[in-house]
């Protein structure tokens, strides 16, 4: 890599500390904003067809983003079990 | 336990990621340059600026969640319209399939909101930390108190700038003037608190911190984009052959002369680079086509008289001296689909009827027999006025006969945007064989007799 790298930009590429993060941390993200995009889709696709009002004794906004709230937990533990059994062990 | 120590096999190296590094883009000024900033005021100004729009005495373009009623100026959406909702997403998913195919990845360069925030997120990078050269400087040196201060200046205004953000958000799902007056009253309420810290949070974390990670890591689109192109796609490229060998020279020495090609090797294009990559190693996922590299050559060209375009829009085909199709298979089904879908949603939304009937049966008793020996069933009728005004409607029931509507002339009065809940009653001899039928109720505009809407409901009786 380095050879192909003009003087200019090595000096740039300069010692600007570089930081990965831990494996952990990483699977936790991306279970995050994946759950994070489907509840959206979830969300918006069960309100659509779905009104909280009579059957909740909370406002519509409450009841909304609860349901948010609830379809990003199950969708994360979807998705936190099948990142856990996608390294079966002995791997 | 005693385990023998694991030898580093490949695989447990082979990481996705890389070690991350700090991108600092230089800025740039040029053709491209203009075009995205011109995108980057228009759009960010219609997020800021619409939601304090108003139309017909209420905010031009709310989406109700509380009230479940979309406005969008003239027009009110009910859940019931859901599938425009869904019509328009398919509409946005193929004209962003059709642009791709065109034009590549125009979208990721002007449009995409991680774009325009992260731009409006260096500005203010810039303005308190300084150009590439002062922020990498700044990053390097110690704490001092020039650094504190700029530091906090940089995160005031992005943490500023970003609840702004999320007040605007959330301004577009509840009435933002209301909201306003709320934030001011210090009683604003604890879900609109935590969507406005939420997508504030959201925002200085894409723009201010994770940038080209979001397109790199995070962005679905940036996976598959690279599905819709082909050797006719217009793309950012680096013209090798004119530009190898590359090398440094003085201004005007003649590069032939010592064996150069166009390239000075001034790195312009890698420093001005978003992403962070060299464009001179040819296409890569990472590019988002902001086209910035093209602008930094350009102005490096000119300085060194030599014709622009040594990194340009261009295509595979083209690049290669062949021939270049503009009209493809590919491009003439996305356009014609893309045509077909936007025309039917114009005629429809056009043709769409501002009042909606639902007619339920009594849900208790099927029929009642009066004195005269009649059946009488009881209808809840629910009328839907989506029209900007209100309106009054009489009703009318069809069906066998002699179907007599109790009472006689019934009229609802329904307020604009609203919905009336009213019962009626129908009546009718009991018949020798036929017992129930299917009968059709009829709401009519008092002012305007096109303007109707029906349903069908059951008639039940005893057979004598």
């Amino acid at each position: 890599m380095k050879q192909e790298r003009s003087p200019q930009l090595d000096a740039d590429a300069d010692e600007t500390a570089s930081q990965e993060l831990p494996g952990g941390v990483r699977v936790f993200f991306t279970v995050a904003w994946c759950s994070f995009l489907v509840a959206s889709v979830a969300t918006v696709l069960c309100f659509a067809f779905v009104d909280p009002a009579p059957f909740a004794d909370l406002s519509r906004t409450a009841a909304y983003s609860f349901g948010f709230l609830f379809f990003w937990a199950v969708c994360a533990l979807s998705a936190a079990v099948t990142a856990w059994m996608l390294n079966p062990p002995g791997s | 336990m005693n385990t023998p120590p694991k030898a580093v096999t490949e695989a447990e190296t082979d990481s996705y990621y890389e070690a991350h590094k700090k991108i600092y883009p230089r800025e740039v000024k040029g053709r491209f340059a203009t075009l995205r900033n011109l995108s980057v005021w228009v759009l960010l100004g219609l997020f800021y600026g619409m939601a304090w729009l108003h139309w017909n005495g209420r905010q031009a373009v709310l989406f109700d969640l509380p009230a479940r009623k979309f406005y969008i100026f003239g027009l009110t959406l009910w859940p019931q319209d859901f599938i425009y909702l869904s019509w328009l997403l398919i509409i946005a998913a193929l004209s962003l399939f059709f642009f791709t195919a065109v034009g590549g990845r125009l979208w990721c360069g002007y449009a995409c909101p991680q774009t325009v925030w992260t731009e409006a997120f260096l500005w203010m990078e810039r303005i308190t930390e300084g150009d590439r050269s002062r922020r990498m400087k700044l990053d390097r040196a110690p704490w001092s108190l020039e650094k504190f201060a700029r530091k906090s200046a940089k995160q005031a205004l992005w943490i500023g700038f970003s609840v702004w953000t999320g007040f605007t958000f959330v301004g577009y799902f509840t009435d933002i003037h209301t909201l306003g007056l709320e934030v001011l009253g210090f009683n604003l309420g604890p879900w609109e608190t935590f969507w406005i810290l939420f997508y504030g949070f959201a925002t200085y974390g894409n723009a201010g911190f994770l940038r080209e990670q979001v397109c790199k890591y995070m962005c679905p689109y940036a996976r598959f984009q690279s599905a819709m192109f082909d050797r006719d796609t217009l793309i950012i490229t680096y013209d090798a052959e004119r530009g190898e060998p590359r090398g440094s020279r003085k201004r005007g020495e003649d590069p032939k002369l010592r064996g150069l090609g166009a390239c000075t090797d001034c790195t312009m294009c890698v420093q001005v680079c978003p992403t962070g990559i060299d464009i001179r190693k040819g296409l890569q996922y990472e590019c988002i086509a902001c086209a910035m590299c093209i602008d930094a050559c350009d102005t490096v060209m000119d300085k060194m008289d030599y014709p622009r375009g040594l990194i340009r829009y261009t295509t595979q085909n083209s690049l290669e001296h062949k021939q270049a199709h503009v009209l493809r298979p590919r491009v003439i089904i996305y356009a014609t689909l893309l045509a077909l879908l936007t025309a039917g949603f114009i005629v429809s939304l056009a043709l769409r009827k501002p009042v909606a009937l639902d007619v339920i049966h009594d849900r208790n008793t099927l029929y009642r027999m009066t004195d005269d020996g009649e059946a009488e069933n009881v209808y809840q009728l629910k009328i839907m006025n989506k029209d900007e005004r209100p309106r009054r409607f009489h009703v009318t029931v069809s069906g066998s006969e002699d179907l007599e509507l109790e009472p006689e002339k019934v009229f609802f009065d329904v307020g604009s945007g609203e919905v009336y809940n009213g019962a009626v009653r129908v009546r009718r001899e009991a018949y020798e064989h036929t017992g129930q039928e299917t009968i059709r109720f009829t709401i009519t505009a008092d002012d305007d007799p096109n303007l109707s809407a029906s349903a069908e409901s059951r008639f039940f009786a005893p057979t004598r």
